[in-house]
């Protein structure tokens, strides 16, 4: 498979006032395969609006290289093949929305005659139709967002830049968000986008990279990532006696009960096994028995290093 | 040829600025009243509407130039618009040479409808509307865009108040570079010399596009005049634009 994204020791230091450096990346060196799905995620200033500013040619890199399809993000061709969604899209609040994207798709070379009909198309897909004619000044966060997202679609880029696509946005707006970008992948694009809901990305990204304090903490296929075997068991018991508890506050790490109701969580299937047994030993109904295993949150926290 | 696209973006975006509307109505309204304050003289009434006009053309131009241009890259960068532009393919220079370029059309139109306005009152009030005059306007109009491609470029390397206030200090000492030239005759310190002598030929000479006086006493301008304020513009904006666009070139936003 091609590579869409590539970074090689990617390294940005900040000078900031008084000549303090600040290191926002560092020696990060990744790859984005073409057709898939990226989530890059990370902590409020692990460093991926750096990382994709460097990819989108805002900033340059300190050191190391960064390619798109092959082409150094120094050269402004590399911008032909992405579309770019900064967190909060600012645009020019006096512009409508039908303005602001015929300005878009005139700066990315879409022919004249052809600019109308992909505006109107645009307009109809990301749900902005019927606020063509209107100031962007009045649009909520979520059809500025949607506007946006609409502006990085307007010239067909072979790769997707989101930052943040869906924060801002009510469950239906993020719902349709999240279906447009499985359907640019099944188009053929590439995905590299940053969220915070983890519970999106681990639903939407076929690969993950996980960056704290600028650095790569981890990167693979999620499924290789994530430790899928059952890391905690809840049970749910009611009917039993009282000299159960005992036993039961033994085994399990939380025990919440209330009259004789009892809610516990244990670490391992067997002792789930052992609590259903003396719960039913004690004339006790077993309710429920959930089993967790790791999500994408647990893999996040257990080895984001943290701010 | 993105340039284009930002500097009729630019214009849309200026013109639709309130700030504009209000100086423009503002100067055409000191015009109308120059008349009346002319009236309190005896005879000289059209030369004080000339003084008057040619004067509030001029200040209110700068003004537009001031607060709507000193802020207009900085202004970028702080709403963060400039993120969705750069990320397309240009290069920097094109987005520096499209603002200032959306800008000149916004002051030619200003000073166009101010210049329109004043030569046809001049008219109806009996005054001679000569070539010279015209070329008053055009020669306050190309001044108007040196201080363009200045507060261009303050307006990259600092912030919107910062470059405001710097762009008007650097009108107010351009167009009083003869005094400058001239401190060294009251002064023995070396040092002053010296940096007088830089800022003399640092900043830019405004006094290069006034000609008012000539015009207000029906003057004939020799040709040359106009012909070096023309380079002396080209120049100079050159200069400053080059110097924005390696500015921003280096900056991370």
């Amino acid at each position: 498979m091609k590579t869409a994204i590539e970074t090689k020791n990617l390294t940005v230091v900040f000078r900031g006032k008084w000549g303090v450096q600040k290191r926002a990346v560092h020696n990060l060196s990744l790859k984005v395969s073409e057709g898939s799905i990226f989530g890059f995620i990370g902590h409020n200033g692990a460093g991926k609006t750096t990382t994709i500013k460097i990819l989108t040619g805002l900033c340059r890199p300190t050191s190391g290289e960064a390619e798109i399809m092959g082409i150094s993000v120094n050269n402004v061709a590399a911008r032909n093949k992405i579309g770019f969604l900064p967190e909060n899209p600012y645009f020019y609040e006096y512009l409508t929305a039908g303005e602001s994207l015929t300005f878009y798709a005139r700066l990315r070379g879409i022919p004249r005659k052809d600019i109308n009909k992909r505006v109107d198309e645009l307009l109809d897909e990301v749900g902005l139709k019927d606020a063509k004619s209107r100031a962007v000044k009045g649009f909520s966060k979520g059809m500025k967002q949607r506007l946006g997202l609409a502006q990085a679609m307007v010239h067909n880029p072979e790769i997707y830049i989101l930052d943040e696509p869906l924060s801002g946005l009510d469950p239906v707006g993020r719902r349709e968000v999240r279906e447009k970008i499985i359907e640019l992948k099944k188009k053929g694009s590439s995905i590299f986008f940053t969220s915070h809901v983890l519970a999106d990305v681990e639903m939407l990204c076929d690969e993950v990279a996980l960056v704290s304090q600028g650095e790569l903490v981890s990167f693979g296929k999620i499924d290789e990532l994530i430790n899928r075997e059952v890391i905690s068991v809840d049970i749910h018991g009611e009917g039993f006696e009282q000299g159960c508890l005992k036993k039961l506050e033994k085994l399990c790490k939380h025990m919440v009960h209330k009259d004789n109701t009892v809610l516990i969580t244990v670490d391992t299937e067997e002792k789930a096994q052992q609590a259903k047994e003396i719960l039913e030993k004690g004339g006790g109904t077993l309710r429920a028995m959930i089993p967790h295993r790791e999500n994408l949150e647990d893999f996040y926290v257990r080895n984001s290093r943290g701010v | 040829m993105k340039f284009t696209i930002i500097a009729l973006n630019t214009f849309r975006e200026t013109m639709r600025d309130r700030i504009l509307r209000v100086i423009v109505g503002v100067s055409i309204f000191v015009i109308v009243i120059s008349k009346i304050i002319g009236e309190l003289s005896i005879g000289q009434d059209l030369k004080i509407l000339v003084d008057f006009s040619l004067g509030t053309i001029d200040i209110f131009g700068v003004v537009l130039c001031i607060f709507i241009g000193a802020s207009l890259i900085q202004r970028e960068i702080d709403k963060k618009t400039l993120y969705t532009i750069l990320s397309c393919p240009m290069n920097r220079w094109e987005f520096i040479f499209g603002k200032y370029l959306g800008m000149c059309m916004t002051l030619f139109v200003s000073t166009f409808v101010m210049g329109i306005f004043f030569c046809s009152y001049y008219f109806l009030m009996g005054g001679q509307v000569s070539l010279d005059l015209v070329g008053c306007i055009v020669m306050l109009f190309m001044g108007l865009m040196v201080l363009n491609s200045v507060a261009i470029l303050l307006s990259v390397l600092t912030s919107s108040s910062v470059s405001i206030i710097v762009t008007a200090i650097t009108f107010f000492i351009g167009r009083s570079t003869y005094h400058l030239k001239a401190i060294p005759q009251f002064s023995d310190s070396a040092t002053l010399n010296y940096l007088t002598n830089i800022m003399y030929y640092i900043l830019p000479n405004f006094n290069n596009f006034d000609i008012k006086e000539e015009a207000t006493h029906a003057l004939t301008i020799p040709s040359e005049v106009y012909l070096y304020a023309f380079l002396y513009m080209v120049v100079y904006s050159s200069v400053m634009l080059y110097l924005a666009s390696l500015a921003i070139n280096k900056r991370n936003l």
